[in-house]
């Protein structure tokens, strides 16, 4: 069952041969293995009420029952994060001993670095570059160059601190953008909040906030960090669920979005226009997300 | 509608050509009653025999530059005359839209203009040549049987048409734009003319190229205009580059002048508000013209048909129906704005600065394989499109960089953002966009212009610096600085979008059953090219994010009827 999360989640990631970190590929395992043992759970508390029903003969209640059990079970905060890495590890070694390295890894990651010395050709910095996309983490920085995101998108892709010669490209265009990609925690938030203080450069800070991480059910850390600790919340601009969800110590990580989806959403920020990573939401789904939140 | 052929140890009879010369071992001929349009002629001179197609844009400025041959008259007597004193390098100046091949001081000479607006295809066999300006035509030689060439077909998925000296049929070469082949009893030589030149003066301040390239630009559309009393068309977009080719010859014409625009009905992208503006204030004789999903099923194959080699861009059943409207209206000269572009700073340009900022490798092929990529076509898909044995037929060929290579590889050229510009105009100008109009415009009987490409407005794009071309992020700075007083401002101020297409909107109504069918269908499985499952996640619309299934789609649509046409010898 191990094994076959792990091939699962590699065509989950290497999808149309997209190129991902071993930090994605770690996540996208660990939603493998935690779903299936969570249909394991909910079948079993589903099976309670049905057969409690059966007792009393009255079978319509023991659906209702299960649906409600379920239901319930669903609305438990934000999923966690239960799979270790060192587990992961052995799969992993385990996988390349029968298959080789899995297709698409990043195994060898090359973070954007300054570029020193003469450029390849001798006008490479005379023109402006409209955008730049600053990753707080610098695998994710080094996935989105392997997936061409500079190429395809026309923006640069920058770790902090963003190179003079960067700056000065984005300083020639007409209504530069810098995008900011970040975790959903603390310091995340935190690093993109001082990022307008160091450039000069509108921003635009597209996620993760934590409303993304618990719209997209991502799998979150908790963190020993107090709260008491924290800067101001107010000056993140989060709501109170928000706040809450900070407080309650939850943290999750660029690398728990799916490669695709988190390429894709990128492509609607950078095209489009769009604001944050978060994906359309149909109409049904946003009255269900409401009212499942008024539930809940 | 006359299309021509040469051989050299083989008779243009083979292919069923007109001999005007026999003299073994050369053949001159003609193709007359061609569906496919074109106005091949016979001349000869001084011992000196030519077939050929040629358009001079400067006609007396060619015959003055004449020191032998002063008396010839007609565009194909002096260019042969040209020919004849000065060699190939008489391409270089002899601004035109020209492909011809020439029986002159014992051997075949083909050729093709600089810019690359008509086109020349050959192929050998055994010591045997035979060479035309129709592929249709010239694959019905029988030595050489038409096959399919794996190289051609990676090379059309990766960039949506067939660049550089491939086709799509094993065997059949294209002669490059500006390059001169000599056919002999030694056999074949090759040499390339017109190569772009950087200035080597530069002026500091951007003035003195802008009224250079406003004096350039009306030389050129003035050159590209029939007589004045002939009403002539325009394919306006409103985007800039239609736009001013629009406004300097309604400056400039005193007939008539009629612009056309394109209208995919309620709902659909729409263009009409700008080009609409630019009529206005032009004064034009505006047409729209609306496109029938209906009429995209009906004339597909007829357009790929006229096409010696395909091309995967939705807009190519639409052009044609726009060229049938302007027939229908009697015109005989359609201008159009191709060559903005890819000559003064193109869309392609910022993405490849920052692939070259960003690089890591030092080997000069990941750079061409990043232009692949910034096509966002199918390079990245081969592995999966492809079934395993095409995909093995594939990679035993020559890799697609030495397409590439000598424009982005290290050359004569020393700023990178002219090396870009140089790819895009050898490679889509002379490879796409001018075949393209130049057939289907020729078809409905009439001669396609691209002002743009002419070599006089090209030779002045590579002299401008490449910072007044992309200047800071706008793209297109000089050509738009160039001819400001002449436009709306709206025009000028607006950014590149390109012409939206609704072809998922096709594919999913009239277009349907027919695409599924040369998708899917008994024969496109049994060409066993591509992996049925990668067409249906195209269909259900997943792909890459930021790809477009829809124009995925509709590049393996077009080369299935294509390859039924060209390849199977459909009749359509």
């Amino acid at each position: 069952m191990t094994e076959r999360a792990l091939q699962t989640a590699i065509r989950e990631c290497n999808t149309h041969g997209i190129r991902y970190t071993e930090r994605q590929l770690f996540y996208a395992y660990a939603g493998q293995r935690q779903q299936t043992s969570q249909v394991w759970r909910r079948g079993l508390v589903g099976l309670v009420p049905i057969v409690a029903a059966q007792m009393l003969r009255r079978p319509a209640w023991g659906i209702l029952g299960a649906m409600v059990v379920v239901g319930a079970n669903r609305l438990q905060g934000a999923p966690r994060l239960r799979i270790s890495p060192d587990e992961f590890e052995r799969q992993r070694a385990a996988y390349v001993r029968h298959h080789g390295p899995p297709s698409g890894l990043l195994d060898d990651l090359t973070p954007p670095q300054p570029h020193h010395g003469p450029p390849s050709e001798p006008d490479l910095r005379d023109y402006a570059i409209p955008a730049a996309l600053i990753c707080q983490d610098a695998d994710i920085a080094a996935m989105l160059l392997a997936n061409d995101m500079h190429v395809r998108f026309a923006c640069a892709v920058v770790t902090d601190p963003i190179p003079p010669e960067v700056l000065a490209m984005l300083a020639r265009a007409d209504e530069p953008r810098l995008y900011a990609l970040h975790d959903a925690s603390l310091e995340g938030l935190e690093w993109a909040y001082q990022l307008p203080a160091k450039y000069d450069v509108p921003l635009v800070a597209v996620g993760l906030r934590p409303a993304h991480a618990q719209r997209l059910q991502l799998l979150c850390q908790t963190s020993v960090a107090s709260p008491a600790d924290a800067p101001t919340w107010h000056t993140y601009y989060l709501s109170s669920a928000e706040r809450t969800w900070l407080e309650a110590g939850y943290r999750a990580e660029l690398a728990a979005v799916p490669p695709g989806d988190l390429l894709a959403q990128l492509e609607r920020v950078l095209t489009r226009g769009a604001v944050s990573l978060l994906p359309r939401e149909g109409r049904l789904a946003k009255i269900t997300r409401l009212l499942l939140g008024k539930l809940g | 509608m006359t299309r021509f052929c040469a051989g050299w140890g083989a008779s243009v009879t083979e292919i069923g050509g007109v001999e005007q010369v026999a003299a073994s071992p050369l053949s001159l001929g003609l193709l007359p009653g061609t569906p496919s349009g074109g106005a091949g002629r016979y001349t000869q001179l001084d011992g000196a025999h030519m077939v050929g197609e040629v358009t001079l844009f400067d006609l007396p400025g060619a015959r003055a530059s004449l020191r032998r041959y002063t008396d010839v008259r007609t565009a194909a007597e002096v260019f042969l005359a040209a020919f004849m004193e000065q060699g190939p390098r008489a391409l270089e100046h002899l601004p035109g839209a020209y492909a011809a091949a020439i029986w002159h001081a014992g051997a075949l000479w083909l050729l093709r203009d600089v810019a690359g607006a008509c086109t020349m295809f050959y192929a050998h066999t055994g010591g045997t040549w035979l060479a035309s300006d129709s592929l249709y035509d010239l694959r019905s030689w029988a030595a050489c049987p038409p096959r399919l060439d794996y190289r051609g077909l990676a090379a059309f998925l990766a960039f949506a048409y067939v660049p550089g000296a491939d086709t799509l049929l094993a065997g059949y070469r294209e002669v490059l734009p500006g390059e001169v082949l000599r056919i002999d009893a030694d056999g074949l030589s090759a040499q390339r003319v017109g190569l772009p030149q950087e200035a080597r003066a530069v002026a500091q301040s951007p003035e003195p190229h802008i009224t250079a390239l406003r004096a350039d630009l009306e030389t050129a559309v003035r050159s590209a205009l029939p007589d004045d009393d002939i009403p002539v068309g325009v394919t306006l977009s409103g985007g800039v580059d239609s736009s001013l080719v629009t406004a300097l010859a309604a400056r400039m014409h005193t007939a008539p002048v009629h612009t056309y625009s394109l209208d995919f009905g309620p709902g659909k992208p729409d263009e009409s508000a700008f080009s609409g503006l630019v009529a206005a204030h032009c004064g034009t004789q505006h047409h729209i013209v609306r496109i029938r999903e209906r009429d995209i099923r009906r004339y597909f194959a007829d357009t790929l048909r006229l096409l010696d080699a395909p091309v995967g861009d939705p807009l190519t059943v639409p052009n044609f129906i726009l060229a049938r409207a302007a027939a229908g209206d009697g015109l005989s000269v359609l201008l159009n704005g191709e060559g903005g572009d890819p000559l003064f700073g193109g869309p392609k340009n910022i993405p490849m600065l920052l692939y070259e900022y960003h690089r890591t490798e030092a080997a000069p092929a990941d750079r061409y394989r990043a232009y692949l990529r910034a096509y966002r076509k199918c390079y990245e898909d081969l592995p999966f499109l492809l079934t395993p044995d095409a995909w093995r037929a594939v990679q035993a060929t020559a890799p697609l960089d030495d397409i590439i290579a000598p424009y982005l590889g290290p050359n004569h050229l020393t700023q990178y953002v002219n090396k870009l510009m140089w790819a895009n105009t050898a490679l889509k100008g002379a490879h796409h966009i001018l075949p393209k109009v130049g057939r289907l415009v020729a078809a409905q009987g009439m001669q396609a212009r691209s002002p743009l490409f002419d070599p006089r407005i090209m030779a002045r794009a590579f002299a401008i610096p490449p910072e007044y071309k992309l200047h800071g992020e706008v793209e297109k700075w000089a050509l738009k600085q160039a001819v400001a007083d002449v436009l709306p401002p709206p025009i000028i101020a607006r950014p590149k979008s390109g012409m939206r297409v609704p072809v998922r909107h096709w594919l999913n109504g009239v277009l349907r059953h027919m695409a599924h069918e040369l998708l899917l269908g008994r024969r496109a499985r049994a060409r066993g090219l591509f992996q049925p499952q990668m067409l249906r996640a195209w269909l259900r619309d997943e792909t890459r994010p930021g790809d477009n299934a829809g124009v995925k789609l509709w590049l393996v649509l077009s080369l299935e009827m294509w390859l039924r046409i060209y390849l199977d010898g459909d009749d359509v």
